[in-house]
């Protein structure tokens, strides 16, 4: 409690008054050719040395002495820029800075405050840009938010296709996506093999494995900002693209010149155009295709008020033939509005809704048609506040409200029935504050306070409190809850979830940075295959399921070299897992009602070492990233069948010990861009057989060392190469073409076992995914 | 219901390779499976076998084992082992529906396999099965779900009231059709008193499809919840594997453990079971 208390303190006491006259310098910094804001921009007095940075919407305030200085401004991809102020009054300080290019003929050297990552407490933290994403080479050529990621230190995935990705040794529901601060549900296209972002309409990209500040919550293992692109105030643009795979088209503009603007994005596959070409009818009438809508809009009510609508739609759909037809999607929409309340006043307030579905279903005119519908929606309410309240300090506090109502399926048809609703409301407030303590110390504060309840209508299984396991057997009764009835609520001293990082910065090229945070999670996808799959859904918090904890203590060096050139970071942590949802050996999670009976609940622990190298500037750029780590689970139940692994640890899934990777571009002239991939992972455990059992005639592998081996290493080089046309007048179009797994390393996914069907010989059989060479080509444009 | 929502997952045509490898598995020990069934007019059997290296690719029984079969607690007939199969027990008893049955399993000592123990099973109720109404063979044109040809299926009136859990086994031309994809179970969860056979409920499809003068011998046997759950872990774990949607690799529990320690379990499984019995030809 000591620790809270001294945290109290430092929010609602500790904050110093400072006799110095000082002035306040905020606004908006923008990219002078689009209007687009820019995310995370530095602005720096070269007299006091005072800094800040740009929050998500582009603001920045900075209080400077009374005098006339130099204002320096500086984002990544944009030249620097130096405003001369005279420093007699507070003033409102718009900037726009103009891109940098990539050509190599205008490298810009970077000059002093390139080095932000050494002096800000941003520690676990990746960020990427849209064109770095561009960069990259890539399956089928799709420019892909979520791979690129992967390549990044401590983030992997199970294997090539799966779903979602992991983050420090989580589970891939432990990551909060959002997108304009609406959560997606499923952030997968075609089963995994491509995520729901659409690069050409994101703008920038944030992936927090640790040190996540207070405002995000309600994940365990990190958070991923995603930002889409707010639309050129300043004249229409468009880009688009052809690949093998999809086709998209991105339109932006202006619509009250400097004061509204809207951006429209499409993307859709085609693999289904090709498949009538296949000799096999079942697979000449496969659909197959996802889609994605994004949509934004802007409008600037005036100099201090903003307000933004935007929106996500897309959706997966298969149909095999007249048999049956599968299809899921996400929904969002965000309305946000801005309001600098003053100089050192920001304000957001944002309402959001997110809706994710799946159905199955089968043609109506069939004898036996049935449908299935599974949805969750929830209506979030956020209100945040950053107060730029002097040169030491900067606070920010808010609420969070999110209302969840869980539709876990509805079958209609010949047969109808339906599980149960379930609803939920989480609750969260935080406050930080980010304390430069002396030149050198900067302490970045926070404390969330969350909580759940689970309220009725429902009725709920009573099971007997002395059997140590839930099922059919040990129900003893049921209860019933009423309309809004809580059944179960979660606010109590275990919603506390401190956020702490710490920065002391060495020199100006060098600086350690600490940070520990807990976080809770209240809803729990229910997934216990390999890759999560579509149709998995998601439970909250409840009477059954409690809600799970993770801490996090994480240690960093950052070391700048050349100029700030390249960037060194080496990050260690530690993390802990408490009540994860686990599942009793051959649970089937397909429909059930009492969701309960086929969970268990058990601890996590993860660690690693994390080492980066990275050149961002110049005309050879790329990162090395290196990560040694380990995840781990251990399920320890009083009986045999509330037991995994004998109560023993095991690893998880996605334990990957050796992951390194070697991305690398190279800008060769003004028309061609080379670009190359490396990856080396250790292969992921599986469980092997101790022996061969046998039923009526039926083998069977008798397993009891959860993940105790662990298929080949995986590896793979991609390379790419992009030639740019010589620009037209308005026209600029590209041509970008390489290769994915180039030497055709047949990578397993997993290696499984089952009897020959001709012989009845039990066999281990290896299964890839992409197995060769799988070449792409892309054809890209903008106007 | 269930199964058409995984038939769904797993018949995503996904871009993969599967390649069958060899693999030196760690050895252990043997450990005792134990596999029985009482039915209503197959006399009793038993097997007691013993788990072996995962690429053997068979098991061997266990001679010499005492093996009891007891109804509602009381003693009703000791098996006998084969002499031309080691491990086999067979016995004269018959149940009756609405009796409870379990087994009694000892192994001596000097037994080459296993250290001697005694084993026994989870009482099984032999549950109600209603007869089979007919089975028939008939043509069939080339839809989605099929390939033209011939078929055999079967029609049966579920009875009414939750609760009744079904396997069927079928031979083709006298042999068992038994490989992990053979293993057909299911429950009136979504059929409780309907008739299979009249809509909505389908016929029951046994295979196919097959040649004019093929043969088949269907066997429709009750099963209790316990043996409906043990068939769909053991589907799971061998046919529900090769994809990126695997479920973890589990054990099979059944209802065999050591006498007097519920957690000390054994391999296999031990079932009740009333049996109705058809026979079809396919004809033009």
């Amino acid at each position: 409690m000591n620790q809270f208390l001294r945290l109290a303190m430092i929010f609602f006491i500790g904050t110093p008054l400072f006799a110095q006259e000082t002035i306040t310098i905020s606004g908006t910094i923008s990219d002078k050719t689009n209007g687009e804001t820019l995310i995370g921009a530095a602005v720096y007095d070269i007299n006091s040395q005072s800094s800040s940075v740009t929050n998500p919407y582009g603001f920045y305030s900075l209080k400077v002495p009374a005098r006339p200085t130099k204002i320096y401004i500086s984002a990544f991809g944009f030249r620097n820029d130096t405003i001369e102020i005279s420093g007699s009054r507070d003033r409102q300080l718009d900037i726009n800075l103009v891109p940098s290019s990539q050509t190599i003929d205008e490298v810009v050297i970077s000059e002093t405050r390139e080095n932000d990552n050494i002096t800000n407490t941003e520690i676990s933290v990746a960020r990427l840009t849209a064109s770095e994403i561009q960069r990259v080479p890539q399956l089928l050529g799709e420019a892909d938010v979520i791979r690129t990621l992967t390549l990044l230190p401590g983030i992997t995935t199970v294997g090539e296709g799966a779903s979602g990705f992991n983050v420090r040794g989580g589970n891939t529901d432990q990551n909060l996506i959002l997108l304009d601060e609406a959560p997606v549900f499923n952030s997968s296209h075609l089963f995994g093999f491509f995520s729901v972002f659409n690069a050409d309409a994101i703008k920038d990209v944030k992936l927090f494995k640790g040190g996540i500040p207070s405002q995000y919550g309600g994940r365990l293992s990190s958070v991923l900002d995603v930002r889409q692109k707010e639309g050129n105030t300043q004249e229409f643009a468009g880009n688009g693209g052809l690949g093998l795979l999809s086709s998209r088209l991105t339109l932006e503009g202006p619509i009250i010149k400097d004061e509204m603007s809207f951006m429209v994005a499409g993307r859709r596959s085609y693999l289904d155009i090709f498949l009538p070409l296949s000799p096999d009818p079942t697979i000449q009438n496969t659909t197959l295709y996802f889609y994605d809508l994004n949509a934004k809009v802007n409008y600037k009510i005036n100099n201090r008020q903003r307000i933004y609508a935007s929106a996500y739609f897309g959706r997966d759909v298969l149909g095999l033939s007249e048999l049956f037809n599968f299809g899921w999607g996400n929904v969002t929409t965000t309305v946000r509005w801005n309001n600098i309340l003053s100089d050192e006043l920001f304000l957001n307030v944002s309402t959001v809704y997110s809706d994710y579905t799946y159905n199955i279903g089968t043609p109506e005119d069939q004898a036996a048609n049935f449908n299935l519908d599974s949805r969750i929606r929830n209506n979030i309410l956020n209100a945040n506040l950053t107060w730029f309240a002097n040169t030491r300090h900067e606070l920010n506090f808010g609420v969070n409200g999110t209302n969840y109502i869980f539709d876990p399926g509805k079958i209609t048809g010949v047969v109808e029935t339906e599980l149960a609703s379930e609803y939920a409301t989480e609750l969260a407030a935080y406050v930080s504050d980010e304390w430069s303590i002396t030149e050198n110390l900067t302490l970045l504060a926070g404390l969330r306070y969350s909580g759940i309840m689970n309220y009725g209508p429902r009725t709920v299984n009573e099971y007997d409190p002395n059997a140590g396991i839930l099922d059919d057997t040990t129900v003893i009764g049921q209860t019933e809850y009423g309309s809004g009835e809580i059944v179960a609520s979660y606010f109590d001293l275990n919603g506390l979830e401190p956020r702490l990082a710490m920065n002391y910065t060495l020199s100006p090229s060098q600086s350690i940075k600490a940070s520990y945070n807990r976080t809770r999670q209240y809803i729990h996808l229910i997934s216990n295959t390999t890759s999560a799959t579509p149709v998995d859904i998601w439970r909250p918090s409840g009477k059954f399921i409690q809600p799970a904890t993770a801490d996090q203590v994480a240690l960093g060096y950052f070391q700048n070299l050349f100029d700030n050139q390249v960037k060194i970071s080496v990050e260690a942590y530690y993390k802990w897992f408490s009540n994860l949802v686990d599942y009793k050996d051959g649970a089937d999670l397909i429909f059930e009602e009492n969701i309960e009976k086929e969970l268990l609940t058990g601890d996590g622990r993860a660690y690693g070492l994390e080492l980066m190298i990275e050149k961002k500037s110049g005309w050879f750029t790329g990162w090395i990233s290196y990560t040694l780590a380990r995840s781990e689970r251990r399920v320890q139940g009083e009986l045999r069948a509330t037991q995994i692994n004998g109560g023993e640890w095991y690893p998880a899934n996605f334990d990957k010990p050796h992951d390194l990777t070697i991305v690398l571009n190279a800008q060769i002239n003004d028309d061609w861009n080379i670009g190359a991939n490396f990856a080396y992972q250790t292969g992921r455990p599986v469980t092997y057989p101790d022996a061969l059992s046998e039923f009526q005639g039926v083998y069977y592998p008798v397993y009891s060392n959860r993940n105790g081996a662990r298929i080949p290493h995986y590896h793979r080089l991609d390379l790419s190469a992009t030639y740019t046309f010589a620009k037209a007048r308005y026209w600029e179009q590209s041509l970008s073409f390489g290769v994915y797994n180039l030497y055709g390393r047949n990578n397993p996914y997993s290696i499984f076992f089952r009897q020959d069907m001709d012989t009845g010989q039990p066999q281990a059989v290896q299964l890839s995914i992409f197995a060769a060479p799988i070449p792409f080509v892309t054809y890209n444009f903008n106007f | 219901m269930k199964k058409l929502i995984l038939f769904g997952l797993l018949g995503l045509g996904l871009i993969s390779c599967e390649q069958v490898i060899d693999l030196d598995l760690p050895e252990t020990p043997s450990q005792i499976i134990i596999n029985g069934r009482v039915t209503d007019t197959v006399p009793v059997q038993v097997q007691v076998l013993a788990s072996a290296d995962y690429n053997n690719g068979s098991v061997p029984g266990i001679s010499g084992a005492k093996v009891l079969l007891y109804e509602n607690g009381i003693r009703v007939d000791s098996l006998l082992e084969s002499d031309t199969l080691p491990g086999y027990y067979y016995g004269t008893f018959t149940g009756f529906v609405g009796g409870n049955y379990h087994i009694d399993v000892e192994v001596f000592d000097g037994n080459p396999l296993i250290a001697a123990g005694n084993w026994v099973s989870k009482r099984e109720l032999l549950k109600r099965c209603p007869p089979i109404d007919s089975f028939y063979s008939e043509f069939r044109p080339e839809d989605i779900l099929q390939d033209e040809g011939y078929y055999v299926a079967a029609h049966f009136k579920e009875p009414q009231g939750r609760g009744d859990y079904y396997r069927i086994r079928a031979w083709r031309n006298d042999s068992l059709q038994n490989m992990p994809q053979d293993l057909t179970f299911f429950e009136d969860e979504f059929s409780d008193g309907l008739n299979f056979g009249t809509p909505p409920v389908p016929a029951l499809t046994i295979d196919g499809p097959r040649p004019v003068g093929t043969t088949y011998k269907l066997e429709l046997g009750s099963i209790t919840e316990a043996g409906f759950d043990y068939l769909a872990i053991l589907q799971q774990q061998t046919v529900q594997v090769g994809s990126i949607f695997d479920p973890p690799p589990a054990s099979i529990i059944g209802n065999i453990h050591v006498k007097g320690d519920q957690s000390d379990v054994a391999l296999g499984f031990f079932s009740a079971t009333k049996l109705q019995f058809a026979e079809a030809v396919i004809v033009e």
